[in-house]
């Protein structure tokens, strides 16, 4: 868990020295250097050689603070208000939405300055949001540690072979697929998911543990404390490199998830949106989906072999209504809170 | 020139400044109203999102939850407290005294997180405890991700600020008290009951009330031990900004947790110095 | 019943420093003797090796013959009052005085009695609901004192008692303790470097220097004849002279100091060799005319008034400086620079081992 109170008061102290810093400097926007604000493992895992490549071309330094989730993010970007100490965001889909919602967050995407934007798969854009990647929404597995070697559906982790064997998102990760899947199985859905909760309340038994914190979940899969952790397909990438085997299903219902960057108002707009394109652009798409496991949003790049055996089957995959999940996510919450507590 | 002490408050009343100012921001947030499913709120005050928290079962039950794991943390604490304070303060043997201090103080410089892990691995399923037990052909017991675990880091992380707080206390009653009363007839145990325990009990209180604030406030052992199912007030407060959003209803949240805090708080300051009280100034003519 | 304290060979030392060395003592039933000297002296070690808070090196400790060093501290019938009195400071004074009673499991009805008896003794009855906090010293004092009196201890053992007391109290209180402790014939030890308070209350004394008993006994005797000059000067003597044996008259001996002589006893202790010390306080040296038979010519270099009497400080034409005292009798002091002659007044003197 990379947010520490202490920490973060001190950081919040600090960011207000910056800012106050960065007002008395006007020649500082005329720098050459945009700040991304991303997830420390995006960052690493991905972004890093590539923003190389970008200040190689362009001139343009690239920097980055660190956010520990989309929601977290959030809070910050909205602290700097007008004066963002970062250019670019990094954040999933529905957060975008949401920031949206305050005109002076983000800035519209320039979209005839974005050669590549005509390129971006349907439903990857919004006008303040480009898709970097998107993922399915499902079952990773240790096949040494699971009986028979296979998962193929949702149902099966609901069977006593799983008995405090999983690692499941908590209601604040993924927006809540978890506590959608399980409504849709039980015969409810994005209006009523009183059905899923109970549902997950039947797998209680089950869960070792509900994670927030997606590296903790990846150790404890590593470390054989759990044989399945329900989580995104970069799970599967990230394990392999530590020499442990996982496979991922995705079984029906299938949330498809988007994630990717917006543009923050605060006068370098401009060299964010070069970024932005390079982001969406073949190339990067290319390495996002051959390196990171993750789709590709770019209709000219296939998926990866490797990340097409994690894929949805046809008609699988679901997709929910962003605006709507932001609406209710708290009362979601609070309900499986009361649901699952010890 | 000459320095002025009261300059050497500066820091520290600004300090204070900025706290008592985002914190005046903070309960502002707290009465107006947030735009469903937005980042925006708007007004008129209204009392609603305090309504809406005192209304809702989990904020209800998350207080329980708080008061009751607080109370049996800072009481466990005290169990384990209190001895290695008394080692500190009297054994003779300084090989013991630094054991003890030195295995305090580790626990200081190992981070909060390094720690959670460190005892996950320890108390986890596949654990060195529950390895052993398997290994002595018994069954393994449940003791990460639920209330035992969380119980077991926070208490591992108030120890040293216990002890060190008690240990400041013993230090103060006089060592000759104690010959006084082994020289009446009272045994080691008796001394301990009739002398040390009831003229320990001012520090006892402000060691268990620095606990208790500690561990009313816990949010990273919950959150990494506690499996997603140990519902103490930090962490829903987190959770329900990361979830709901709604600012001004968490603002309210947090200042109705606050409250209650501060209310456990006075009561054992009350505490405290009604046991001062009795034997005021003490410590002065001895 | 009084009892009878003996150590025998007591030593303790500290990382490798003697507290105590070879300590051996005889103290009579109901008597008090005072341990005196400087800090450091050992004398609190041998205390509280006594009440069992220090376990010494070697040794031995008994009360009637009985030995108290395998005891705990207890389980041995010694009531010790404090330097600083170690009153209970959460408890009322009835219930510091009936502390004692209650770990012994003496019952009520009997403590009771008792308690009122110790607080009557030491006159504080009216006091008993009080707290510590809210005594004066000398109020905690007795409180102290009746604490350790109640349960009826075979040996009394008090660590400086009167420090911290004033003046005027200080007496009061030393009277009124020899006097309960002679009334209830309890041995009593205490541990004083005040030779005063030493030679006011006690029946023997013992002098301790470096861990070793350096004399031990009667006050009168400790107060006229110092056996060491180190007695002599903790009794407070102000001349210590070097001296020569000259002559003897039947069993005294006649000495000189420079140019004064005096006929003085033979020592404490006999000295087998090397220069003598004439320990002569200051009212040995008495002033007279410059032409006295026998008087050496000297200067007053120095007055000072101390009440009934004056204290001079002496330039003598043989080069010795000497203190002097003499009873004003309602006059002036003598001017400085005025010119005496002095003589020594032998019985007044002894001779002491350097």
């Amino acid at each position: 868990m990379r947010r520490i109170f202490g920490w973060s008061r001190l950081a919040a102290v600090f960011a207000t020295l910056v800012m106050v810093a960065a007002s008395v400097a006007p020649a500082s926007a005329q720098e050459k250097k945009i700040t991304l604000l991303i997830w420390s493992s995006t960052w690493n895992g991905l972004i890093k050689p590539l923003a190389e490549q970008f200040t190689k071309d362009t001139g343009i330094a690239v920097d980055i603070e660190v956010e520990a989730s989309s929601m977290e993010g959030l809070v910050k970007v909205q602290a700097m208000r007008g004066k963002p100490t970062a250019d670019v965001w990094f954040t999933a889909q529905g957060v975008a939405e949401r920031a949206a919602s305050d005109p002076g967050l983000l800035a519209p995407m320039p979209v005839d300055k974005l050669s590549n934007w005509k390129d971006v798969i349907l439903g990857g854009t919004s006008s303040t949001f480009a898709a970097a990647y998107y993922y399915p929404f499902g079952i990773v597995y240790r096949p040494d540690l699971v009986p028979g070697g296979k998962i193929s559906s949702w149902e099966e982790l609901w069977g006593p072979a799983f008995e405090n064997k999983l690692a499941l998102p908590a209601p604040s990760f993924f927006s809540g697929r978890m506590i959608l899947v399980a409504a849709q199985m039980a015969g409810g859905g994005i209006d009523n998911v009183d059905p899923g909760i109970a549902k997950l309340k039947a797998i209680k038994k089950n869960v070792a543990f509900w994670f927030t914190s997606d590296p903790q979940a990846r150790k404890a899969l590593a470390q054989g404390e759990v044989s399945v952790m329900v989580t995104s397909s970069s799970t599967v990438k990230t394990l392999a490199d530590q020499g442990v085997t996982v496979k991922m299903v995705s079984p029906k219902p299938a949330p498809i998830i988007f994630e990717g960057v917006t543009i923050l108002k605060g006068g370098k707009e401009e060299m964010a949106a070069q970024f932005v394109n390079y982001v969406i652009s073949q190339q990067w798409q290319k390495t996002i989906t051959e390196v990171w496991n993750m789709g590709p949003v770019n209709k000219n790049v296939a998926p990866a072999g490797k990340f097409a055996d994690v894929l949805p089957k046809d008609g699988d995959s679901v997709t929910f209504n962003e605006t709507t999940i932001n609406e209710r996510l708290g009362g979601w919450t609070e309900k499986f809170n009361q649901a699952i507590g010890q | 020139m000459r320095a002025r002490p009261y300059l050497l408050l500066v820091p520290a009343l600004a300090a204070l400044a900025i706290f008592a100012a985002a914190f005046a921001l903070f309960v502002t947030v707290s009465f107006s109203t947030a735009t469903p499913g937005t980042v925006l709120t708007h007004g008129p005050a209204t009392l609603a999102n305090y309504r809406s928290v005192l209304a809702s079962p989990l904020a209800r039950d998350t207080a329980i939850t708080t008061l009751r794991l607080a109370g049996l943390m800072t009481l466990l604490t005290a169990l384990l407290g209190y001895p290695l304070a008394y080692v500190l303060a009297r054994s003779p043997s300084r090989l013991l005294r630094r054991t003890v201090l030195f295995g305090l103080v580790v626990t200081f410089l190992s981070g909060g997180v390094t720690r959670a892990y460190a005892w996950l691995i320890i108390l986890g399923n596949k654990g060195l405890i529950n390895q052993t037990l398997v290994a002595l052909g018994l069954s393994p017991v449940k003791l990460a991700y639920n209330e035992t675990g969380v119980t077991i880091g926070v208490v591992h992380f108030l120890l040293p600020f216990f002890v060190l707080t008690l240990l400041a206390a013993l230090k103060n009653i006089p060592l000759s008290l104690e010959e006084a009363a082994r020289n009446l007839g009272a045994s080691r145990w008796q001394v301990f009951i009739r002398v040390v325990l009831p003229l320990s009990i001012p520090g006892l209180v402000s060691a268990a009330s620095l606990s208790f604030a500690g561990a009313l406030s816990a949010f990273l052992f919950p959150e990494l031990l506690g499996g997603g199912r140990v519902h103490m007030a930090s962490n829903v407060i987190y959770e329900t900004i990361l979830t709901d959003f709604n600012l001004p209803r968490v603002a309210a949240m947090a200042a109705l947790f606050l409250v209650l805090a501060l209310a456990a708080l006075a009561l054992l300051g009350l505490l405290q110095r009604r046991s001062a009280h009795l034997w005021a100034g003490a410590g002065a003519k001895t | 019943m009084s009892r009878r304290l003996e150590i025998d060979d007591l030593a303790k030392s500290y990382a490798g420093v003697d507290a105590i060395a070879g300590v051996t003592l005889a103290v009579p039933a109901g008597a008090l003797i005072t341990l005196l000297g400087p800090s450091g002296c050992g004398k609190t070690t041998l205390m509280r090796s006594i009440a069992g808070f220090v376990v010494p090196d070697r040794g031995r400790i008994r009360v009637d013959g009985k030995d108290l060093l395998a005891l705990p501290p207890e389980k041995r019938s010694t009531a010790m009052l404090f330097q600083n009195y170690s009153l209970f400071p959460h408890m009322t004074v009835a219930a510091n005085v009936g502390f004692g009673l209650r770990m012994q499991r003496v019952p009520r009805t009997e403590a009771e009695p008792r308690i009122a008896e110790a607080l009557r003794l030491t006159r504080i009855t009216e006091l008993s609901a009080r707290y510590p906090a809210q005594l004066s010293g000398g109020q905690q004092q007795r409180v102290a004192l009746a604490r350790a009196l109640v349960t009826r201890p075979d040996i009394l053992l008090l660590d400086e008692p009167f420090g911290a007391l004033d003046q005027t109290l200080r007496e009061q209180v030393q009277i009124e303790l020899r006097k309960l402790q002679q009334s209830l014939g309890i041995t009593t030890l205490v541990v004083t470097h005040d030779q005063l308070e030493a030679l006011t209350l006690s029946d023997l004394i013992a002098v301790m220097n470096a861990g070793r008993i350096e004399q031990l006994g009667p006050p009168i005797e400790i107060y006229d004849r110092p056996a060491t000059a180190f007695v002599a000067r903790f009794m407070g003597v102000e001349n210590l002279l070097t001296a020569k044996l000259v002559g003897r008259d039947g069993d005294r001996l006649r000495v000189a100091v420079g140019a004064l002589e005096a006929t003085v006893a033979p020592p404490v202790a006999p000295i087998y060799q090397g220069p003598l010390t004439l320990a002569a306080r200051a009212d040995a040296v008495r002033i007279g005319a410059v032409d006295v038979p026998g008087a050496v010519g000297a200067r007053i270099a120095f007055a000072s008034n101390r009440g009934a009497s004056a204290l001079y400080e002496l330039a003598t034409d043989d080069g010795q400086v000497l203190q002097a005292a003499e009873e004003r009798r309602g006059g002036a002091l003598r001017a400085p620079g005025t010119r005496v002659g002095i003589t020594l007044a032998g019985e007044s003197c002894s001779i002491v081992k350097a």
